[in-house]
């Protein structure tokens, strides 16, 4: 079908053919009203304070097994629980004693193009996250399967210190501009709703726990 | 449905008679009013609103350039870019992406440019399944109604009204809770997401300088609807674009706020294009339908700003008005201050020509709008033009007899004092209907200001 | 301090009240007032409905109403206005709001424009803002045993970005209890030609106010602007509520008596 490009723009030029082309002033000035300082501690502690905010919980350890032991304790044993594969390069000592009890699958054990239906029965998700946004307590998310961790109700999220910024500013910057791949997800707190009369209610179609593991290595 | 918005006069005199209407969209605005104020609390909005107006004017006075960039990096991105002027090109060619990839079903997410285009009743036609995911859009869809609000299209109903309409069409338990509607809701839609071999989504903005479409939503559907699907349509309008990827930066803090009241939403997807070679999910195709609908119409005149909207909802919130009939009564699916500018701008003044004096200009949508768009000069200036396009003969001779008096200070008093007797004497009555409905009329006066004033100076 | 008083022409005829007031009050704080006898209407009913042409008319006899003042013959002197020292001050949010902000907008193909903007619409102040930016509030003092809230008039809240100084200056006077409003800032609904035009939801939004009003046990409901009051007065007379509605130059007068 040929589209209406030449149209469009025709109509577009004969509209704008007296005006000279505006460059807006961008201030790089940050626009928080409290600078929040670099150091992980106050990240961190704004980080996890503004995931509460929204229902999330956040979690920090020298050793990411035995934080992992802790947390899975939420599911229950018939739970399926789905790695991504980089989890095993971050702790590479094992998962976690518990869910050796669970029935694990992990990323690479998906086909490309694999049937979607396939993932469905996870209920639980590890995954990798490319930063953590302290400003607002989100996670930055790009993984080579994207359902798995958006169909799940629990997602719990593995963080690096390192990987955690203090602001928006640091993230929307030439290294995440030129992100690989065909998506990046920012992710805050769990997924929900208020549709019916402003009521809060979370696990619309997405998580309702968001867990986020930040770990020293 | 078509436009409604001629019908203006009786379309809110009928909402505005409904009993709980107004408790719950009282409810319902005023908190979103609240939370909004509160999550600008830790930052500078005015700083934030200058740099959102300054980089929209930028975008809008180079919009050709823009597009042509943000055109190279989608396809450079494998994207398939179409433009379409009218929305029948729109529909069209979205109807033809589904047939040649014989498309049941369809999952939708939330895009007021979709309910502009009429979308989903055209696909339903062809036997094309379209569902819409966003839990207030489905609420909606279900009712047979058209949403009331840009960002809360069920605003006007209430838990009870929607547990009825869930026993009704779904068979549910009647329910008001709405955790437990929100359940059957995730229920029928996880099934649907799970068979959908297309999804449709609009998007809040397009960069122009990496090519990415950005989707900012709070239930997770959005990033379903773009994410279980062999074949992912992207509908929004021309004006979207922004330039940089640091522009997000901005944008991203007020969008949330405005909105909802939320520093950031659960969810923000940055679509960048097709599935690559390394991931093992998402759509195999991405297209991107480039919609103007009128929207070229507002370049080089005085409401060219209007284009600077992001459909944040702000507006309508605060909106007084708005808050008292409810989205249904301007005919439009762009309601409350923005809908009574977009709607005679987009789709033409002889439409909606009541539209623009519905409101009593308090200027709360102009105080809160996060782009700087000036809405209530715009609805002034708007006024103008109707009253050029459709005489009125009795407003025209009202008018021009106040200049007339106005003009002369003499005469002026005449017809004030004029005014005070037959006023005092109850003859005011019948030519005030408009205002004697529901309101006493003042007291009059045996004497104006002026004629004190000047009996003071010579005595 | 001299001061050119401007007075809203349904002011002027329906609630000299309001005018005789601010006089008072004006000449209190000690101003030498002058009325211009010319001047009628700021013309916002022709522009709010859409008629530019009969607006800028009218606005341009008001201007020159106060520009071209040459006295009368009751005054001793001639008091030419000087835009240099000299100050327009009204008892209306509303009314400055349209000299202010948009005379700029309905004039600006005007030859005269840049001297418009210059010596009157900058000199245009309403009267509670005048008192606390330009004489002080400390020169105004009062006494009165009453309890009051306040509206915020659109036009003075959003257009004149006043919010604090009426309610500086009511807290001045002595005996008087102030009540904030719930939601203050919500329009009354009544919006010029609005309230005729959609008198249902004009008259729904002054239901809210009232309501509102009625949570904060206060005797009398002050406002900057007499039409907003007008109209608040006419719904709660038809629907049986007792209320008292008072400009703040009224509630000023009052207490320097
Ligand atoms: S006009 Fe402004 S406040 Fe209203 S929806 Fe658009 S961006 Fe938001």
């Amino acid at each position: 079908m040929e589209d209406d490009r030449e149209k469009i723009f025709g109509a577009i030029r004969k509209g704008l053919r007296e005006q000279s082309r505006i460059v807006a002033q961008r201030n790089p000035r940050s626009p928080l009203l409290s600078p929040m300082s670099a150091d992980f501690d106050s990240k961190f502690s704004r980080f996890s304070s503004e995931l509460a905010r929204v229902g999330g919980e956040t979690f920090v350890s020298n050793d990411l097994k035995p934080l992992l032991d802790s947390v899975l304790n939420r599911t229950h044993a018939e739970s399926n629980i789905f790695v991504y594969d980089e989890i095993k390069e971050i702790s590479p000592t094992g998962i976690s004693s518990l869910a050796e009890s669970r029935r694990v699958a992990y990323s690479s054990d998906l086909s490309v193009g694999y049937d979607k239906r396939e993932v469905a029965v996870f209920d639980s998700v590890i995954a990798p996250c490319v930063a953590c946004i302290a400003e607002t307590g989100t996670i930055v998310f790009h993984t080579e399967a994207r359902l798995p961790a958006a169909l799940c109700t629990r997602l719990f999220v593995v963080a690096p210190a390192k990987s955690l910024v203090a602001t928006l500013d640091e993230i929307f910057q030439e290294k995440f501009s030129s992100f690989q791949g065909s998506n990046l997800f920012f992710i805050t707190g769990p997924s929900r709703t208020a549709d019916i009369e402003k009521e809060l209610v979370t696990g619309v179609h997405g998580p309702k726990e968001v867990l986020v593991l930040f770990y020293r290595a | 449905m078509g436009l409604q918005s001629r019908n203006f006069k009786e379309l809110y005199k009928k909402q505005i008679r409904k009993p709980t209407l107004r408790t719950n969209l009282s409810k319902a605005t005023l908190q979103a009013v609240d939370s909004r104020s509160q999550s600008f609390e830790s930052i500078d909005f005015d700083f934030l609103q200058n740099q959102a107006k300054a980089i929209k004017e930028e975008t809008i006075s180079s919009l050709n350039e823009y597009l042509s960039q943000y055109q190279d990096a989608a396809e450079h991105n494998r994207c398939k870019v179409f433009f379409a002027q009218s929305a029948e090109k729109a529909r069209a060619y979205v109807l033809d992406v589904a047939r040649s990839h014989n498309v049941h079903t369809i999952v939708k997410s939330k895009s007021m440019v979709t309910e502009e285009l009429d979308l989903v009743p055209f696909l339903e036609n062809y036997g094309i399944e379209a569902i819409e995911t966003d839990l207030g859009e489905y609420i909606v869809q279900l009712a047979g109604e058209k949403p009331s609000h840009i960002t809360t299209p069920a605003i006007h109903k209430s838990r009870k009204e929607i547990a009825e309409l869930f026993h009704d069409k779904l068979g549910s338990a009647l329910n008001p809770d709405p955790p437990f509607l929100t359940a059957e809701a995730r229920r029928v839609l996880r099934n649907k997401f799970l068979s959908a071999e297309m999804g449709i989504s609009g998007a809040n903005f397009l960069i122009a300088e990496t090519g990415d479409a950005v989707i900012v939503e709070n239930e997770g559907n959005a990033r379903l609807s773009t994410s279980a699907v062999k074949v992912h349509v992207i509908v929004t309008g021309i004006e979207k674009i922004i330039p940089k990827f640091n522009d997000l930066r901005i944008f991203m803090r007020v969008l949330g706020r405005s909105s909802t009241g939320q520093k950031m939403t659960s969810y923000v997807s940055l679509i960048r294009g097709p599935r690559s070679a390394f991931e093992k999910d998402g759509p195999e195709e991405v297209h991107v339908v480039l919609v103007d609908n009128g929207r070229s119409s507002l370049l080089g005149t005085q409401h060219q700003e209007v284009l600077h909207c992001i459909r944040c909802g702000a507006c309508l919130n605060v909106c007084p008005v708005y808050r008292n009939i409810g989205g249904h009564a301007y005919g439009s699916v762009y309601p409350g201050p923005i809908g009574s500018l977009v709607t005679p701008l987009y789709f033409g003044k002889d439409n909606a020509p009541d539209l623009p004096f519905a409101s009593s200009l308090c200027g709360n949508c102009t105080e809160v709008c996060p782009v700087g768009i000036r809405i209530h000069h715009h609805l002034l200036s708007l006024r103008r033009d109707v009253v050029r396009l459709k005489k009125s003969r009795l407003q025209d001779f009202v008018f021009r007899s106040y200049r007339k008096a106005m003009l002369r200070p003499g005469r002026y008093e005449l017809i004030g004092r004029l005014g005070g007797v037959l006023g005092r004497a109850g003859l005011l009555k019948a030519v005030t209907k408009g205002w004697t409905r529901d309101r006493e009329l003042p007291d009059f006066p045996v004497k104006s200001f002026r004629s004190i004033y000047k009996t003071g100076k010579k005595s | 301090m001299r001061v050119f008083l401007f007075v809203p022409c349904f002011v002027d005829q329906i609630f000299p009240n309001v005018a005789v007031s601010t006089l008072k009050v004006l000449e209190h704080v000690g101003c030498e007032v002058i009325f211009p006898e010319k001047q009628t209407c700021c013309g916002q009913p022709a522009y709010n409905s859409g008629y530019f042409d009969e607006a800028r008319l009218v606005a341009m006899h008001e201007v020159n109403a106060f520009l071209d003042y040459r006295g009368t013959s009751s005054e001793k002197s001639i008091a030419r206005f000087d835009s240099e020292r000299d100050y327009i001050v009204g008892p209306s949010g509303s009314c400055t709001a349209m000299m202010r902000n948009f005379y700029p907008e309905l004039l600006k193909d005007d030859p005269r424009y840049e001297e418009i903007s210059r010596k009157f619409s900058s000199r245009a102040f309403e009267l509670t803002e005048f008192i606390s930016k330009i004489i002080g509030v400390d020169r105004f003092k009062g006494k009165l045993n009453i309890t009051v809230s306040y509206h915020d008039s659109c036009h003075s809240l959003r257009e004149l970005k006043v919010k604090q100084e009426p309610r500086n200056i009511l807290t001045r006077i002595e005996g008087l209890k102030f009540v904030e409003l719930p939601y203050t800032e919500v329009c009354c609904g009544f919006g010029g030609t609005f309230s005729v035009k959609f008198p249902d939801i004009s008259v729904a939004m002054a239901e809210e106010k009232l309501k509102n009003f009625r949570v904060t046990g206060a005797e009398v409901l002050v406002s900057a602007d007499t039409s907003c009051l007008m109209h608040l007065d006419g719904w709660a007379r038809r629907n049986g509520t007792k209320a008292r509605f008072a400009h703040i130059a009224e509630i000023m007068a009052e207490s320097i008596s």
